[in-house]
């Protein structure tokens, strides 16, 4: 009938059922999650996790299954140990060191509150990836100190790749002309050569209210330089009148090498 | 006692064409029956021991002499005189010359020939056309250098200068003295050149400003005039031109695109290179060591740039006051903070600061597909080249996550699994000489731009691509120079390649470096990774 409630026995059962599938998932969950640790050769700790531990006497069938898995584990550690050798042979030795921070190295933007400094020399003291270039542009804006805003337009002016020098020139707009980070920008902005579409962005930027007139004399200069290396122009129609113009003066400076004031 | 006090010093021998300090000391003989070939002064006009010359403790400042013929000895030695007394009397100010006056040993060399720009000047000495300013002193530095060595070998064992300089015998005006930074020569020290009209006009800034350069290393903070607004970074467009020499060895042949690799910049090779008034940025320390703070290069300009280029505060001798960015960045018979921290080193010893301008130059991302059992890593180093404290050593650290297996449970189900055990190898590294090649004939119309940069920098010399001797960068119009003629500029780099034996496939390498340069290792560099893939 409708209604009726199990019997005390039933009711029990259940119990016992959903409490070994919550107990099975924990020691699943608690199993397959990797853990990360610092060499054997080195001091420092565990980075977290713990090691799991072995389950119920086995069966038959559970012991051929252990051994088949003991034998994938056998098999997948038996080169470990060899590339540490091979810089052993190559005269390195192996030390601790921590690893590497993973929010440092992908430029956590968060870290600006409170690890600027180590944010910073990560930003100065290497080349940073190309999918970087976004983080990059947000910490020349947000940082506090004028050293890692400079650090970070710099880096982006390292990278060398089409984004970077997109957000380069996006950052030119957002920063005030007199900001230490901003005066870094334009000579950073370079095409790889003058037929390049990022060559024609650029040029429009003689024309825009965006640069200082300085600002515009190096743009001009850069765009000028590329074209002399490699025997270049723009492409027609490309800049303005008064755009070439500039870029033509910025030419004629370089090929003399000196200059008065212009 | 007399007999005793006449004797010359055991080092010297008394002749009529050597000097003999001991003799002159005493007696003050007048020079019109001594020809004087070589004399040793210190800045109170007392003669010098050999003693004193084998001694570290003085700093040799070399005097020699271009353009002057036999008859004209004794203006050579009134000059030579007037020199000592611009840089150390009370008219240098607080100029590094004068500050350490009394480890200063003058030594003057009287070289005879003709008159400057004929066949036989000393030296090859002439005033010649100079791509920036009209005209400009100019004459073989190796044949200086050649000299110098001829003489320590044969008259003065002890002779080791800290700065040399050669007099020209011109009153002719404008003329410009320059001087090549000894890192730039790749020498113990660089050379001087100014004649006897600067010493007229300014006697104690020419000498103390372009010794200075010879001895000191530093390079110029005033601004050339059209340069003001622009920026040396802007002189990168130039860096693809910039080619590996054989110094790097064959890994450099098995990548095509080297720029797009590694991080080299032609401006970093100019500006940021062992010259230590004058960097790239603003704060130029890249890494943090405990105990040093941020040094602070507040103004903007030097090295023909008006920006780009910085340098600390401090009315100073290398710079002008044709850009004043502010107070303090103007010219005076002074020094800035990094110069005199410089200064310090030069004539105490020790390091001033960490080499702490450092940064991973590379692999930029991720390792091209490469064949090989080894992987290169490229490091930069502001102060692989610092001409007090270069980088004694380079400290290398690899590291990668290990997978470590091992048996899990699921209850009663057996399953492999794994930690990650970060593993990190570790070594010392020299650093060893490297270098790029500008092939002048590559420039095309960036010749001349190039031109001016590299005088500006005081590298004036440059060896024939035939081998038949030197050619004088700063002496004529390149466009009037066939290509083939065209010299390959050498530029020894602040970059410096590690052999690392990474070769397990499909795997992220990690790495960083730290440097020790005698006295104290520097921070380390954040960490860079490179993904071998096959």
């Amino acid at each position: 009938m409708n209604g009726q409630l199990p019997s005390q026995p039933g009711r029990l059962v259940q119990w016992m059922l959903l409490g070994g599938a919550v107990l099975a998932f924990s020691l699943a969950w608690w199993g397959v999650r990797s853990t990360v640790r610092v060499g054997d050769v080195g001091t420092v700790g565990s980075a977290g996790g713990t090691d799991p531990t072995p389950g119920a006497p086995a069966t038959t069938d559970s012991e051929e299954r252990r051994k088949a898995v003991e034998a994938i584990v056998a098999a997948r550690n038996r080169d470990n140990g060899l590339e540490a050798e091979k810089f052993r042979n190559a005269g390195w030795s192996m030390v601790a060191a921590e690893p590497p921070d993973a929010r440092l190295t992908a430029l956590d933007p968060a870290l600006l509150e409170g690890r600027e400094r180590e944010l910073r020399v990560q930003i100065a003291s290497t080349v940073a990836a190309p999918e970087l270039a976004s983080r990059l542009k947000h910490i020349a804006m947000a940082a506090r100190e004028s050293a890692t805003r400079v650090a970070a337009v710099e880096a982006l002016g390292r990278m060398g790749t089409r984004e970077a020098q997109s957000e380069l020139l996006a950052l030119l707009p957002s920063l005030p002309a007199d900001d230490d980070a901003r005066q870094q920008i334009v000579p950073l902005l370079r095409p790889h050569a003058l037929d390049d579409e990022f060559a024609g962005r650029l040029a429009a930027q003689l024309d825009g209210a965006t640069l200082t007139m300085v600002e515009k004399k190096q743009l001009a200069f850069t765009l000028a330089l590329v074209g002399l290396r490699d025997g270049m122009k723009l492409r027609g129609g490309t800049a303005s009148p008064s755009a070439q113009k500039l870029i033509d003066q910025m030419a004629a400076l370089a090929q003399r090498g000196t200059g008065e004031e212009l | 006692m007399v007999a005793a006090a006449v004797l010359p010093a055991r080092a010297q021998t008394f002749n009529l064409s050597s000097a003999t300090t001991t003799l002159s000391t005493v007696n003050r003989l007048p020079p019109i029956w001594i020809k004087y070939t070589w004399k040793c002064r210190h800045a109170s006009g007392a003669g010098c021991s050999s003693a004193e010359l084998a001694n570290p403790w003085f700093k040799q400042v070399f005097i020699t002499s271009s353009g002057f013929v036999e008859a004209e000895r004794d203006d050579f030695w009134t000059e030579f005189d007037r020199i000592i007394g611009f840089m150390t009397g009370n008219g240098a100010g607080n100029s590094w010359s004068a500050q350490q006056r009394e480890r200063l040993l003058f030594v003057g060399y009287f070289v005879p020939g003709g008159a400057l720009g004929a066949a036989d000047a000393a030296f090859g000495g002439k005033v010649a056309a100079h791509p920036i300013r009209g005209f400009a002193t100019s004459l073989s530095q190796t044949a200086v250098y050649d000299k110098i060595a001829q003489i320590r070998a044969a008259e003065i064992s002890n002779l080791r200068p800290f700065t040399a300089g050669v007099l020209f015998n011109s009153f002719q005006t404008p003329v410009t003295a320059n001087a090549a930074p000894p890192s730039f020569v790749q020498r113990a020290f660089g050379v001087a050149k100014f004649t006897r009209q600067d010493l007229n006009e300014r006697g104690t800034y020419i000498t103390t400003h372009e010794l200075a350069h010879a001895g000191l290393n530093f390079l110029d903070e005033y601004v050339e005039k059209g340069f003001a607004d622009l920026n040396i970074r802007q002189l990168d467009a130039i860096t693809p031109l910039a080619l590996f020499d054989w110094s790097w060895g064959g890994f450099v042949h098995a990548i095509s695109d080297l720029l797009g690799v590694y991080d080299y910049n032609v401006s970093e090779i100019l500006a940021a290179n062992g010259n230590d008034n004058v960097t790239l940025t603003r704060w130029p320390a890249t890494v943090y060591t405990p105990g040093y703070g941020v040094e602070d290069y507040v103004y903007e300009g030097g090295m023909f740039f008006g920006r780009g280029t910085w340098h600390t505060a401090g009315d100073n001798l290398m710079n002008s006051n044709y850009v004043v960015r502010g107070p303090g960045d103007g010219q005076a018979l002074s020094h800035s903070g990094s110069q005199q921290r410089v200064i310090n080193t030069a004539f105490g010893g020790g390091a001033g600061r960490p080499n702490d301008r450092l940064r991973n130059a590379g692999p930029k991302s991720g390792w091209p597909a490469v064949f090989g059992s080894s992987t290169h890593v490229m490091l930069y180093d502001g102060d692989k080249n610092h001409h007090f404290q270069p980088t004694q050593s380079y400290t290398v650290q690899v590291g990668w996550y290990e997978r470590n297996w091992h048996t899990c449970w699921a209850v009663f189900v057996p399953y492999p699994c794994y930690d990650d055990i970060w593993r990190t190898a570790q070594t010392n590294v020299a650093p060893t000489a490297r270098a790029l090649d500008l092939k002048m004939s590559s420039l095309y119309g960036l010749a001349n731009l190039t031109q001016g940069a590299m005088c500006a920098a005081g590298i004036s010399e440059v060896p024939k691509p035939d081998g038949s001797g030197s050619f004088r960068l700063c002496d004529q119009d390149l466009n009037s120079v066939a290509d083939n003629f065209l010299p390959t500029v050498k530029f020894s780099v602040p970059y410096q390649d590690v052999e690392v034996p990474a070769s397990q496939w499909l795997t992220t390498y990690w790495w960083r470096f730290s440097t020790y340069n005698g006295v104290v290792n520097s921070g380390w560099t954040g960490w860079s990774s490179f993904y071998r893939s096959l």
